[in-house]
């Protein structure tokens, strides 16, 4: 039998746990209608069982995970190694956390839906990690942002909602053709869709550097890619967006879209590891290196600068989600001026103790528990009647609820980068990548770098401070609080997060030791 | 050259065709002119007015549940085509390859049950009745 014949008949099998998502995705929206009625009429506590049949899925997915051994396998569309079974992990864990802030946020009517809509987008989200072909890259990026829009409107349906949504919408679509377009460039260039076929054109070539559709198709995609990552200056829905859209929505876009921009990023410029490794590998950093470190720059510090004006928490939070993008692309550019540097054969190769994109594989997995964990408090504290949104509406919170306070600010401690949190770790692993990288001759840039990491770190801490000073030092505004409810999925989500922000900091070589395995 | 020429001799009689339709049309057809008769014709709707008029959403959905049926025969099509070339007449001519046959009836089979499935929520949705 012909063995690319082979291949497409094994292919499905090695996207076991999305098909498993996506099943659950197609029974929740068999099943939906059939127990909601065309007025909209459900049954008491509904919801409940739609969070409960998406945590199964999640776990019946993480098993089929779980069995999947971390080996490299290229099958045709698919590819299959330590990355993907790393992205897996983290997106399940996550998905699961992201499953029990919804819980409550969408009524027993549209519950269904919205639970369908984000498994789809976690299962997009590994596919992107699973895919090697630009098609199907493409149709991964657009799992994740299609549901994306319904998760954003289906919970609530008033009027800042319905503009969060109508913004993303846009621009959503708008970055989507930017990447196609990128995409058709780069594969005008090299005649191929397959992403392992592509990196073997470039290494054969010698020449692409010089090629101009090389080029352009390296700032389409970084800009295409960039606004999933609200890098600066695609990051302007942000802020509006995180206001307007129900809070697990919110929660939801400062992480999973990050992952999945960083992952498409890697999968792009990357070959698979235990793939032919070629002679200059790294296809496109040229043109990318430079613009990524602007880019890095100037999301870091417009992110930190605009949080310190911010009176919202939510629009605080936003660009806090901006800033720490910023942080996670040092380790990006890191990562692949060292790769590209070992694939110079005059170049003396650094010996980093720390890979820049290990680095930032670890930043992703903390900066997800401590973000997730804020989002899980600003849930678990709201008020029956009010969400939570000023500052005011926390000040003296550490009188009315004495709990909630302590967790957030923990997870804003972790935010900030101070210890004993695993956020502070994360900002060192960046630190010392970018500083050991800047060490090596005519790579002084890198230590700019990392001296504006740490600046920006500093600038970051005076805002998260801020807020955790309103908790504790201010008197509380409305004193009955009475009327607070007990989110008990939202306590659980914020527990999970509470165990990633302070066990990553204790034990980091749970999770150092499969990173390492990524990029040896 | 030789081989084009049954191809000009049909846009020849094409073209031919329509111009004397138009001719006799104009000479021979009634004309009876009345305010609506005269309007330019766009689709059913008043073409003079404001662009932005409220428009049913049922339009849309209905739009929409076209393009269910519309991707799935434009998928169907070509598979029913090449999935069993295995005449021996047309050896020529590359279908789908046997080893790989049972892989595309699974994708076809998930790919109607997906169609299927959006299509119930459509149904139970209350999309079908026109209110």
């Amino acid at each position: 039998m012909n063995a690319a014949i082979q291949q497409l008949n094994n292919a499905f099998s090695l996207i076991a746990p999305e098909a498993v998502l996506l099943a659950a995705v197609c029974l929740i929206f068999f099943a939906a209608p059939f127990l909601v009625n065309e007025r909209g009429e459900a049954p008491v506590g509904l919801r409940h069982r739609w969070g409960c049949l998406s945590l199964l899925a999640l776990l019946l997915a993480s098993c089929v995970w779980w069995q999947s051994p971390p080996v490299t396998r290229t099958l045709g569309p698919f590819v299959l190694d330590e990355l993907t079974w790393y992205i897996r992990g983290l997106t399940l864990t996550f998905g699961a956390i992201l499953v029990l802030l919804h819980w409550n946020q969408a009524d027993d009517a549209r519950s269904a839906e919205s639970h369908a809509c984000l498994l789809a987008i976690l299962a997009g989200v590994n596919l992107i990690a699973a895919s090697n072909d630009l098609v199907g890259l493409f149709v991964a990026l657009e799992l994740v942002s299609i549901p994306t829009y319904l998760f954003l409107l289906l919970p609530r349906r008033d009027a800042p909602a319905q503009e969060a949504t109508l913004k993303y919408f846009l621009l959503s679509i708008f970055s989507s053709a930017i990447v196609l377009f990128g995409m058709s460039y780069l594969y005008g260039a090299t005649g191929t869709t397959n992403l392992s076929g592509i990196h073997a054109a470039f290494s054969a070539a010698s020449d692409h550097r010089a090629n101009p559709l090389v080029a352009v198709a390296t700032v389409m995609l970084i800009a295409g890619l960039g606004f999933r990552l609200t890098a600066v200056p695609f990051h302007f829905y942000a802020p509006d967006v995180f206001q307007g859209a129900p809070t697990s929505a919110a929660a939801m876009l400062s992480f999973v879209p990050k992952i999945a921009g960083f992952v498409a990023l890697l999968r792009l410029m990357v070959p698979a590891t235990g793939a032919e490794q070629a002679m200059n590998p790294w296809t496109m950093t040229p043109a990318a290196i430079p613009l990524l470190w602007w880019l890095a720059v100037a999301t870091m510090f417009v992110g930190n600068l605009m949080a310190l004006m911010q009176t919202d928490i939510r629009r605080l939070l936003a660009y806090s989600s901006v800033s720490h993008a910023g942080y996670m692309m040092v380790g990006l550019i890191v990562g692949m001026a060292h790769e590209h540097q070992k694939a110079d054969v005059l170049a003396t190769v650094s010996p980093n103790s720390v890979s820049g994109i290990g680095a930032m594989l670890f930043y992703l997995a903390v900066y997800g528990a401590m973000t997730l964990g804020t989002f899980a408090v600003l849930i678990a504290a709201a008020r029956t009647d009010k969400r939570i949104e000023s500052f005011d509406d926390l000040s003296g919170l550490s009188r009315t609820r004495p709990a909630m306070a302590l967790l957030l600010a923990i997870f804003l401690f972790s935010l900030a980068g101070l210890p004993p949190t695993a956020g502070f770790l994360g900002k060192l692993n960046l630190f010392f990548a970018a500083w050991s990288q800047g060490t090596v001759e005519g790579q002084e840039s890198y230590k700019w770098l990392a001296v504006i990491l740490a600046i920006n770190a500093a600038l970051g801490a005076w805002y998260y401070l801020k807020i955790i000073g309103v908790m504790f030092l201010r008197e509380p505004i409305n004193r009955s609080q009475q009327d607070t409810v007990i989110e008990t999925p939202s306590l659980i989500a914020a527990g999970l997060c509470l165990v990633g922000t302070l066990g990553l900091f204790f034990l980091p070589g749970w999770l150092w030791v499969p990173i390492q395995s990524i990029m040896p | 050259m030789e081989s084009s020429y049954p191809i000009l001799l049909f846009v020849a009689v094409l073209v031919g065709f329509v111009i004397t339709n138009l001719i006799i049309i104009h000479i021979v057809g009634p004309r009876k002119k009345t305010a609506v008769k005269q309007m330019p014709y766009e689709s059913g709707m008043d073409p003079v007015g404001d662009a932005r008029q409220p428009f049913d959403v049922k339009f849309y959905l209905v739009a929409i549940l076209f393009l269910v049926f519309d991707v799935e025969l434009l998928f169907l099509y070509p598979w029913a085509v090449s999935a069993y070339l295995d005449d021996p007449l047309r050896a020529n001519q590359t279908g789908v390859p046997v080893e790989l046959r049972g892989t595309v009836f699974a994708v076809m089979l998930v790919f109607m049950a997906t169609l299927a499935i959006a299509y119930i929520y459509a149904w139970r949705k209350g999309v079908f009745r026109w209110r």
